[in-house]
């Protein structure tokens, strides 16, 4: 090879670096990641293929991931594709199928590392895991001493979802949390707030039809239902809405927008303004009744409330639901024409809507998730099931109760042992920033639950795989001013696979592992043909990352209580101990090692279930869990609540249209005439996948304008537009479209609040722009419930 | 007289070298080294060449600013290089020529034959997979340390199948990569320090990428 120079001249140029030799500038061996091995020879290893499921939280689908694995490593994903007449195969969407580029994105966070910075500003140093349970350790034990175990918020998230590895509170944190003398627990979720508080007040927890039942349906209409995009996969229930559609069902959807649901299976779309759906509900109920269309005799039998002669005792006069609808009680009839100018929906579509539903037996009513961001979330929530109840659907095959789509009952497994919570308070999901700044001065009337009120404020936040700590929680601006003062949270621990917008304001923050890497195990009944999965990790955990177990237990170790945290077991054997409880209940369920060998076992055909039959067979022997054992179209308790909080209009004892404080009869519509909203899109599951470069080829992130509003600002298809209120603004490409009514907006939620230097969101996250404004009863998020303007940037 | 193993000499210290450097941040007396005005004018390998000269110039340059310490590079190592999570220049080849643009991609698995194939495996690829530049440059360095010994030994052959070696892992691998690597790293560093060490790295690369296929087009290495 051609000399570059003498041998003289390369030598001084070696002692110059020779100086900083003993630091390792030429010190090869102390950085040597090459080693020598024997396999010189060796064959290209063999591909296997290991059975996994995929983890995220779209609803619970828990798809099958057939992992084509080669050396350790992942190089393909494929699916199952067993179709059964009682089960569809469990076919992995986009999502689940793109799970490699979650595995081996170069993002993904690598090692332990604490905050160097001011909080939020994402600067970070990596440190050994030792130091990180010390600090962590140190800070529990501060906390609790000086503030007391309700100081300790374990902070709500979805991000990781199975019986053992969970980040909603039924996981391995909150055991050792429990054992260390508790913490502040928090009620509800993100996504289903309004729905679990309200349903239960008219329904007793009586459940809907099985989703596979909807095949027996005539009618089916969907109510800001949209499975085709959030829970497409065969694990999840979109497959039986497509074999309804099959089976000859009419399909009507209402939805602001043209949803792929309406798109792929609708019959008929109707677009509605959001925050409206009560009124429409109120007003078909309208013409059910002066048209004489309802079914008053299962009214008379089922139901508390809705006319005058089936009040409970101490209602006062005209409070009943019929007497609501007709005017009886404000003067104000809730007519067609009435509705009409509220929800945008033409009166004669709401006569004809309200004859087909009423006229065609059975009808399957299903609400979707959409309500529950909705400023008065909890007022249709009941009002779906009260029409329901008028077209006598409830307990009957092809019918429905008006709620969310069931699953069938079968033996749940056993779950990972928490222990008891010795703090009894608990507040929603989404009011941690008032307990933060405020905590011991929230009372019942401002969802504190347990105690009267609390010791302290919030003083601690744990976050495990969640992104509600900034991007998923309403008004990010106001959450960060309150996160970044270090005085009101002392101290706050994420764990994450990646620097979400949320990790950012970690003090320590904990590289977890993801799906593939650890054991997913799990009975999936919610929706589909019942399954149980036990799937190992596929491949050694990557880079110098914990799973939580792990964690929790050198924590508990620090703190002195290991033994209590771990029993002796490893996290395989709670594995096996958790299988072994389940045999208990129910001896059928395959053993340990049955699991091991064959990991995902699908059910046998069962028969679809019909939701609240035993009720409707003898209502006085099988009484539903509201008070009067029926179905409570009128709420005593809820009356009561409404009372005692200040808030009987907001929160009425019947479902009412209640106008929200930023939808189209608020006089800030001047201001900002547009109102948007933030679906859930196909791309992503919640702010999952936002980095994932192939849901980016999906779907790019964008608002949707309908082309009249696009027009009147000079918009066109895809120009760049900013997007603003008096809570912040967001720069995003825009989408002109028919597809959306008019005066409506859409941003989907999810995207990474990714601030410019200005505080400008550049990607995207429409939370930079949501309100925090608790809903009343549940004091859930109401992010769909906002007014903006848009203009070409 | 011909200093036959002196190239190879050269190869595998400044190899090194760069492979330190990509793995991690330098602390003051590496600084220091670098600083002193010999380590450029000495520099001893693609001399001459366009990108080997900016990327020297640009790296003294960047040297001598005095926003340039051990600490700001340490950060801007940490956020070009993914120690921390996110990587503004990522430094696998996989994320560039996978076609999922992930790590641990079917690329890696090359990269792992190809050291097998000198009976070289990464120590510990879950952690650092084997196709980050460093190992790269790591297992050039070994290549030319044991092309020098052979070339001693009078094992022409065995000197031949080193230098094959090097061809593939800088024709196969590092160059179809690193210049877009060199693209993003001179984007996002702040302090031209390591869009600079990108810049000389690929220079070295292309450079010796010529040598090496010269040398084996040689009748005779020896």
């Amino acid at each position: 090879m051609r000399p570059d120079l003498s041998r003289r001249s390369f030598l001084k140029w070696s002692a110059v670096l020779g100086a900083g030799a003993a630091t390792g500038v030429l010190a090869g061996s102390s950085n040597d990641l090459l080693v020598p091995t024997a396999s010189a020879d060796k064959a290209a290893a063999p591909i296997t293929v290991t059975p996994h499921v995929c983890a995220m939280n779209c609803g619970g689908g828990s798809c099958v991931l057939n992992l084509e694995v080669q050396d350790g490593v992942v190089t393909r994903i494929d699916t199952d594709q067993q179709d059964l007449a009682w089960s569809p195969a469990q076919r992995g969407c986009q999502r689940g199928r793109s799970m490699r580029q979650q595995l081996y994105h170069p993002d993904r966070l690598k090692q332990p590392m604490k905050r160097v910075g001011k909080r939020g500003e994402g600067k970070f140093e990596p440190i050994t895991w030792d130091e990180a349970y010390t600090t962590i350790a140190a800070n529990l034990d501060r906390i609790i001493k000086k503030y007391g175990n309700q100081a300790i918020f374990y902070h709500y998230a979805s991000g990781v979802l199975s019986p053992v590895f969970k980040s909603w509170p039924t996981g391995i944190v909150n055991r050792l949390l429990n054992q260390i003398g508790g913490y502040l627990n928090y009620y509800g979720t993100y996504s289903s707030a309004a729905y679990s508080f309200a349903a239960p007040y008219i329904l007793g927890g009586g459940s809907n039809n099985s989703v596979d039942d909807m095949v027996n349906s005539r009618l089916i209409v969907l109510f800001a239902d949209n499975p085709a995009e959030t829970r497409l996969g065969g694990g999840g229930q979109y497959q039986w809405y497509l074999k309804a559609k099959q089976a000859g069902a009419k399909v009507i959807v209402i939805d602001p927008r043209l949803s792929d649901t309406a798109k792929a299976i609708a019959d008929e779309w109707i677009p509605i303004r959001p925050t409206t759906d009560n009124a429409l509900i109120n007003a078909l109920a309208y013409v059910m009744i002066t048209e004489n269309l309802h079914d008053q005799a299962f009214l008379d039998k089922y139901c508390v409330g809705f006319d005058e002669s089936h009040l409970p005792a101490g209602a006062p006069a005209n409070s009943s639901f019929k007497s609501y609808v007709l005017g009886a009680a404000d003067g104000v009839p809730k007519t067609p024409a009435w509705a009409e100018s509220i929800t945008g929906v033409p009166a004669e579509t709401i006569v004809r809507l309200a004859r087909e539903i009423a006229g065609t037996k059975p009808t399957c009513l299903i609400q979707g998730l959409g309500w529950q961001r909705h400023a008065y979330g909890e007022q249709p929530v009941r009002a779906l099931p009260t029409l329901a109840a008028m077209t006598g659907n409830i307990g009957r095959k092809g019918g429905g109760n008006g709620t969310r789509p069931g699953g069938k009952s079968s033996v749940s497994l056993t779950g990972f042992p928490l222990g008891t919570n010795p703090v009894k308070a608990s507040i929603s999901c989404f009011q941690w920033p008032d307990a933060i700044t405020h905590g011991t001065e929230l009372r019942a009337k401002d969802g504190l639950r347990g105690v009267d009120k609390l010791d302290s404020n919030i003083k601690m936040i744990w976050n495990y795989a969640g992104n509600t700590l900034i991007n998923q929680h309403g008004d990010i601006n106001h959450a960060k001013k309150i996160l970044a003062d270090e005085s009101l949270v002392e101290f706050i621990l994420v764990h994450d696979i990646f620097m979400t917008p949320s990790a950012k304001f970690a003090d320590i923050l904990l590289p977890d592992r993801s799906s593939f890497e650890r054991t997913e195990m799990g009975r999936d009944a919610t929706s589909q043909g019942d399954r149980i999965f036990y799937t190992p990790g596929a491949i050694e955990p990557l880079y110098d990352t914990r799973d939580v177990y792990e964690v929790c237990l050198r924590l508990a170790e620090k703190l002195g209580v290991a033994d209590k945290f771990s029993e002796g077991r490893t996290m395989e054997q709670w594995q096996q101990w958790m299988v072994e409880e389940t045999r208990k209940k129910t001896p059928t369920f395959p053993t340990f090692e049955e699991l091991k060998k064959n990991p995902i076992i699908k059910s046998k055909e069962t028969p679809p279930t019909v939701g609240m039959a035993t009720f409707i067979a003898d209502p006085v022997k099988n009484k539903l869990a509201t008070p009067s054992g029926l179905i409570e179209i009128y709420s005593p308790q809820l009356a009561k609540m409404g009372q005692d909080w200040g808030l009987a209009a907001e929160l009425p004892p019947i479902p009412k249209y209640v106008p929200a404080w930023e939808g189209p009869e608020s006089p800030l519509k001047e201001k900002y005439p547009l109102q948007l909203i933030g679906h859930h899109v196909k791309r992503r599951v919640h702010s999952t996948h936002d980095n994932n470069p192939w849901m980016e080829e999906v779907e790019q992130q964008a608002i949707t304008l309908n082309e009249i509003d696009a027009a009147e600002r000079g918009i066109k298809d895809g120009d760049m537009v900013k997007i603003w209120n008096d809570r912040g603004t967001i720069h995003v490409v825009c989408r002109v479209s028919k597809g959306i009514m008019p005066g409506v907006a859409d941003l989907p939620q999810g995207a990474w609040h990714t601030p410019d230097k200005d505080g400008v969101d550049i990607r995207g996250c429409i939370n930079t722009i949501t309100k925090y404004h608790p809903t009343p009863g549940a004091k859930g998020n109401p992010q769909h419930t906002n007014l903006v303007q848009v203009a070409k940037l | 007289m011909t200093d036959l193993t002196l190239p190879y000499e050269i190869r595998q210290q400044v190899y090194t070298l760069l492979a330190n450097l990509f793995l991690t941040h330098p602390q003051d007396p590496t600084l220091a080294a670098l600083r002193d005005p010999d380590f450029v004018t000495d520099f001893p390998l693609g001399r001459g060449t366009p990108d080997v000269e900016a990327g020297l110039t640009k790296l003294a340059e960047a040297l001598a600013h005095d926003g340039t310490t051990a600490d700001s590079l340490k950060f801007e190592f940490y956020h070009l290089f993914g120690t921390l999570g996110p990587a503004d220049a990522p430094p696998w080849e996989s994320v560039y020529l996978d076609r999922e643009h992930v790590l641990l991609g079917e690329d890696t698995l090359k990269v792992r034959a190809l050291y097998a194939r000198f009976g070289l495996a990464a120590s510990d690829p879950s952690r650092q997979p084997d196709d980050h530049l460093a190992l790269q440059l790591q297992f050039l360095a070994a290549l030319a340390a044991r092309t020098a010994e052979r070339l001693t030994a009078g094992d022409e052959p065995g000197a031949r199948a080193l230098l094959e070696g090097q061809r593939e892992c800088l024709e196969d691998h590092l160059l179809r990569w690193t210049h877009q690597f060199t693209a993003r790293a001179e984007s996002a560093s702040e302090t031209g320090f390591y869009g600079a060490l990108a810049r000389l790295t690929l220079g070295l690369l292309r450079y010796d990428l010529n040598e090496v296929r010269r040398q084996l087009a040689a009748p005779s290495l020896i």
